[in-house]
């Protein structure tokens, strides 16, 4: 086979197609035995439909943005405190346990007493979208420079770099590999707290529009809402994850 | 995918060549995979001051964020209907520590939990032992499981309770999709990245097929396909409470959902302090069960 697969190169994106088709093929199947499912046409169209509704496109907007927003606070935020905190072993190795038990806290559970705060919104929603992305980022940055060969920082040392060029010549390149798959899974956590929040109380969002189709039984509406998520969110996932794989090692 | 591969020679090696045969023999003992109790607790003698000192450290910080919970109600930082005074959630916790609602709750997100890890476990090693025999497999799925690693299932939850019903199973199906997408993973790129030189090792002693697997591979990946797991245990504990939380006929999330509508926010922080107690409590066993069998290997 690998001989094969040398000798192609086709054969590789072929076998994901078939896979991909395999994959309809059965959800089309599944969507003839039972009347809840919506064929795979009958999804499309209603995706198709949606698109060209200006309500639809005002509510999608309203949840990518917040998504986007979220990603990029925790991002960043994650990756400041991560840098900080690989710099410093003696605060890491104290901080670690708490911060691997945020991790593993489902944060919608937070999401009731942070709606006093900031009141039902899009604060609220940007907010929950922040404290899911911030902490794999946290710990995927922390981990990354902590354990960056000292030589390193010794070779930023012995040619007289400032902090603020060791930081950005030295640091961030090394750490770039955990920076990207920190973006990549921030994308995924930032949308399920956004859509969690959107779902549990809001007045505008794909969170929303996909809690009215539940309750109404509208579910080719449902299932082209929760394409549409997966389509983006596997969109920037597999961008971002293109670009890691070019990467020298 | 997530971490850096651990140095495959300990840090502390020297060349071999310049020892003597009894300090072969003491290091050989060191190099093999070291499972079992013995290195578990070399390791923690020579991490217990720092062991230490995180406990002191997290303890010292739960206490003064307790303490500045307990002042701030004192003095009305905040109103009382954002944030209730610790000792209130103190007693309501009291109150539904014996409350059958309690248990059945605490009972259906235990047994999720556990439903989904070992589904996702037991899929996600099979698929990745698969992918790794199979490369060919494995290169048409890579697209996919690394798009799929970072796809928030959750948002399938709805279309699943209209398939399948208003019960656990949805739950335990899409936290098992989650789960089983990073182990797979892991354990692919654990497997694929095990040194050429193991597997002239495991050749030169003659080695069957399930030694090769068990004695050689699996202990040499070992620290990738235990960060899948820690990824699946995570997971498992996200993905049933925060499903519980959006829709369910019971559970921990499902509680604190309730009690929220209801208006009593002692009764719904308690809830909340239990999840927080069992995700501290699957911290706990994800880093016991790392020292254990990573033994004197350093950690991630």
């Amino acid at each position: 086979v690998t001989l094969a697969l040398r000798r192609s190169p086709f054969l590789v994106p072929l076998g994901s197609l078939g896979l991909l088709l395999l994959g309809l093929v059965c959800w089309e199947i599944a969507s003839g035995l039972t009347f809840v499912i919506p064929s795979v046409p009958d999804t499309i169209s209603a995706l198709i439909n949606n698109l060209g509704d200006p309500k639809y496109l005002t509510n999608a907007r309203d949840t990518f943005v917040h998504i986007l927003v979220a990603c990029v606070i925790g991002v960043v935020i994650g990756a400041a405190l991560g840098i900080v905190l690989g710099y410093l072993p003696a605060v890491r190795s104290s901080l670690e346990p708490l911060i691997v038990a945020m991790n593993s806290v489902p944060k919608i559970i937070l999401y009731p007493l942070l709606l006093p705060l900031f009141k039902i919104g899009p604060t609220s929603q940007v907010v929950m979208g922040v404290l899911h992305a911030v902490f794999p980022m946290l710990i995927m940055v922390t981990g990354a420079v902590a354990s960056m060969p000292p030589i390193y920082r010794r070779m930023g040392r012995s040619l007289q770099a400032n902090h603020w060029q060791v930081l950005t010549r030295i640091t961030l390149p090394a750490a770039r590999r955990s920076l990207l798959t920190g973006a990549r899974l921030g994308v995924s956590l930032a949308t399920i707290g956004v859509i969690l929040a959107e779902f549990f109380s809001t007045r505008s969002g794909l969170g929303r529009v996909m809690k009215q189709a539940y309750t109404f039984g509208q579910y080719d509406e449902l299932m082209s809402t929760v394409l549409l998520l997966l389509l983006v969110t596997c969109l920037a996932s597999f961008l971002i994850w293109s670009i890691e794989r070019r990467l020298p090692e | 995918v997530s971490e850096h591969l651990p140095p495959a020679i300990p840090a502390d090696f020297e060349d071999p060549l310049e020892a003597s045969a009894e300090e072969l023999e003491v290091r050989n003992a060191e190099l093999r995979p070291p499972v079992g109790p013995t290195s578990g607790r070399r390791r923690q003698r020579r991490r217990s001051g720092g062991a230490l000192r995180q406990v002191t450290v997290t303890v010292a910080i739960l206490v003064a964020v307790i303490v500045l919970w307990a002042l701030g109600s004192q003095f009305h930082w905040w109103r009382e209907a954002v944030l209730p005074p610790p000792i209130d959630v103190w007693h309501a916790l009291l109150d539904i520590l014996p409350t059958s609602t309690f248990w059945s709750a605490l009972g259906i997100t235990a047994r999720e939990i556990v439903a989904t890890l070992i589904g996702g476990l037991v899929i996600g090693f099979g698929l990745g032992v698969v992918f790794w025999k199979v490369p060919y497999l494995g290169r048409i799925a890579e697209p996919y499981l690394v798009s799929f690693y970072a796809v928030p299932f959750i948002v399938f939850y709805p279309v699943m309770v209209v398939i399948i019903g208003l019960n656990s199973w949805p739950i335990i199906i899409l936290a098992t999709t989650m789960a089983v997408i990073p182990m797979a993973l892991n354990t692919w790129i654990g497997l694929t990245g095990v040194s050429s030189v193991y597997w002239k090792l495991a050749a030169s002693l003659q080695c069957n097929r399930r030694q090769t697997m068990f004695r050689i591979a699996i202990p040499a990946a070992a620290p990738i396909v235990l960060s899948g797991v820690r990824l699946a245990l995570i997971y498992s504990l996200i993905g049933s409470v925060s499903m519980e939380f959006l829709l369910a006929p019971n559970g921990l999330g499902f509680q604190i959902r309730y009690q929220y509508e209801l208006f009593k926010d002692d009764t719904m922080l308690a809830y909340v302090v239990v999840v927080f107690a069992i995700a501290g409590l699957l911290a706990v066993i994800i880093s016991l069960m790392e020292a254990r069998v990573l033994g004197r290997r350093r950690p991630l």
